[in-house]
């Protein structure tokens, strides 16, 4: 049984390998939302600096320590200068009073513009809220904010890995889902029920779309491993043991946003080809599939970071994606097995994330972890 | 020996309709059934219902011993009236795929994949994916893997659509040797010519019920209808007898008909008195179109026959 099992997942594998739908998954897709995604995510704060107008000479003064614990380049003005593009006013003059206002002179604002003056903001505010003595208390032991820093980059990251691993795991299970879908609604099928039992045809299509969902997730795991790595040697200097949140969040996000898109496009994609397997224009999805998860993007975005902000929303993701690749996992079963398989595979994504918790320490209280770390993040 | 699948009082509905019904059908080793019968009339449902796809409501079915399990269904080969092949897959791969799946090692599946490939005269194609070739060139994967393995039991629901005459002989050789070696065949299909000359059972189904089911040799004797063809000289006087009903010419032979219940021995005495005039004389026995029609008008007195 289990030399079938290997057989059958061993055979998909090899069909997928061949198809250039595959490896435009796998190489050109991530290339085209790399580029897309990364520029945004990685740029420093720093190239080009704010503008930032204050009225009050204390309130400057506050401004240019926030932004030189934040390492941030900022322009402080009286007036704004008549060539800036982007400038944050602050309205008010005590710093308890602080109305921060972003002007732009055309255009969309710009993410990062909007994300660093909401980040000065943050910091401003948390300086005004500091005693003298805390301050110097502060500076002293040199804690400075790179914390808040550091959450900051992390705010910034971690929906990007999510979303980024969601589309992979969509585009993959899609792909997969809807092809194995419409082989084994064919004929070719019961050609191959004949002698094999149906647990060898599950199992091996388990295995077959694990194993295409790890060579998937290859290259984009290399980015997952590197780029952590690189941050923390970037940060070494100011501050190493922040690593950890790095080294463990970002590659845990990551694996529970794949593994949620994949589910949720297995099913998705098992439907779509059951249905479409006698249409010749809706067969055509999987040659689209690319461009609408382009398309998708910003969607899957804003959810990653929702499920951020809200992490139970985390669970939501992966408990939907096996009630629904149920049905396209356990073709060839007779039909009462397709809710035990379903409750299976449910069991099996909780005990994933309660691994994955465990393995990072989270054991009790993760979400509420979650939550407060997020939060404290934004 | 005992039958390689049988079937008894088998009934399937599918919703209102009575795909088959309260069916006894025997299938013995070393045979090519013809298992013929207009659309509808339950010949798929029951090829289904002996692999064990389509679960009867009623009735016992037994394949190669048993109800039909993994076991026994690995030793089927089976050619779906519909090509489902993956679009993806090359030939070779593809064939290599399912001997693997029947236990061979990679070797051996090699091995049988390249030799069925070469029989079924797919050499140039061994490389290329399904979705490149033509329809007459899946068909032959499609019994390429129903053959490969070979299987004691071998359902063909229409085997030889879409194949060229050349390549009708090529599968009919190659169907002819597996039940030389044993196999069961049964054959589903419409193509009633090409039939006739490699079925030598023929099971009729009509509305899901079994309307024949003879050896196809009996079932022509059985259906002949005392006419023959003569072809003599001269004066042709002596071929009227008592026993003769009807006499037609038919370009340079005539057309005799014998009465039901009498035989050609009046026929064969009279030209025996009439030295040099007969040159020859032949049965004009039923076709297995002709056994066909016969049965259609049986059941539905509406059926005509095509011209």
């Amino acid at each position: 049984m289990i030399r079938g099992i290997v057989v059958y997942a061993l055979h998909g594998i090899e069909e997928h390998l061949r198809s250039w739908t595959f490896w435009l998954s796998v190489v050109a897709l991530p290339a085209i939302i790399t580029i897309a995604v990364l520029p945004d995510v990685l740029s420093s704060d720093g190239q080009t600096p704010l503008h930032v107008v204050a009225p009050s000479v204390e309130l400057r003064a506050l401004i240019e320590d926030a932004a030189a614990d934040s390492e941030m380049d900022i322009a402080l003005h009286k007036v704004a200068p008549a060539d800036a593009k982007v400038v944050l006013h602050f309205d008010g003059d005590a710093p308890g009073d602080l109305k921060p206002r972003l002007v732009v002179a055309k255009g969309d604002a710009p993410r990062r513009e909007n994300r660093r003056a909401k980040s000065l903001v943050r910091q401003i505010r948390k300086r005004a809220l500091l005693t003298d003595a805390q301050r110097a208390l502060l500076d002293a032991a040199g804690a400075d904010d790179s914390d808040e820093l550091d959450d900051a980059v992390l705010k910034s990251l971690m929906p990007a890995i999510v979303g980024l691993f969601t589309i992979f795991g969509l585009y993959a299970g899609f792909s997969s889902a809807t092809s194995l879908t419409k082989s084994r609604d064919e004929e070719f099928f019961n050609v191959l029920r004949l002698g094999t039992p149906s647990a060898v045809i599950f199992l091996g299509g388990l295995l077959e779309r694990a194993a295409l969902g790890a060579i998937v997730w290859l290259p984009i795991c290399v980015l997952v491993i590197l780029t952590p790595i690189l941050i923390v040697l970037g940060m070494a200097v100011l501050q190493p043991e922040n690593a950890v949140d790095y080294l463990v969040w970002t590659p845990g996000l990551a694996a529970v946003g794949t593994l949620a898109g994949y589910l949720v496009a297995a099913g998705a994609g098992s439907v779509a080809g059951h249905l479409t397997r006698d249409s010749p224009v809706l067969k055509g999805t999987g040659q689209i599939a690319p461009l609408l998860l382009l398309f998708m993007m910003p969607a899957v975005f804003r959810i990653s970071e929702y499920s951020i902000t809200e992490p139970t929303f985390l669970l939501v993701i992966p408990a939907l994606g096996p009630v629904i690749a149920a049905k396209g996992l356990v073709d060839g079963l007779p039909q009462v097995w397709i809710p035990i398989v379903g409750l299976l595979q449910l069991g099996w994504c909780l005990a994933a994330l309660r691994l994955g918790a465990w393995a990072y320490g989270l054991e009790d209280g993760m979400f509420d972890d979650l939550r407060r770390r997020f939060r404290r993040a934004q | 020996m005992p039958p390689t699948a049988r079937l008894q009082g088998v009934t399937r509905t599918f919703k209102d309709v009575t795909a088959v019904a309260d069916l006894d059908l025997e299938l013995e080793p070393g045979r090519i059934y013809g298992l013929l019968g207009p659309n509808g009339s339950g010949k798929t449902t029951t090829l289904r219902t002996m692999l064990g796809l389509v679960q009867p409501d009623r009735g016992v079915v037994e394949l190669l011993g048993g109800p039909p399990n993994d076991a026994s269904r690995g030793r089927v080969g089976f050619v779906p009236e519909q090509r489902g092949l993956p679009d993806n897959s090359k030939v070779e791969s593809l064939l290599v795929f399912i001997a693997r799946m029947r236990g061979f090692s990679r070797a051996d599946a090699k091995r049988r994949a390249s030799e069925w490939i070469d029989r079924l005269d797919l050499g140039e194609k061994a490389s290329d994916r399904v979705k490149t070739l033509s329809n007459g060139q899946q068909q032959k994967v499609q019994i390429a893997l129903a053959l490969l393995c070979e299987p004691e039991v071998i359902f063909m629901d229409e085997p030889l659509a879409a194949l060229d005459p050349q390549h009708q002989d090529l599968v009919n050789r190659h169907v002819r040797e597996a039940a030389a070696n044993g196999a069961t065949v049964v054959l589903s299909t419409h193509r009633l010519h090409e039939a006739q000359t490699l079925i030598d059972h023929v099971v009729m189904m009509y509305r899901g019920t079994k309307v024949l089911d003879q050896p196809l040799e009996s079932a022509i004797e059985e259906a002949f209808d005392g006419t023959w063809r003569v072809r003599a000289t001269g004066d042709h006087s002596w071929i009227e007898g008592p026993e003769i009903d009807a006499i037609t010419p038919d370009g340079n032979d005539l057309v005799v008909r014998i009465a039901a219940g009498e035989n050609v021995r009046g026929l064969l005495s009279r030209a025996a008195e009439a030295p040099g005039q007969l040159r020859s004389i032949e049965a004009v026995l039923p076709t297995l179109f002709d056994l066909y029609m016969t049965h259609a008008r049986r059941h539905d007195p509406a059926a005509e026959i095509p011209q």
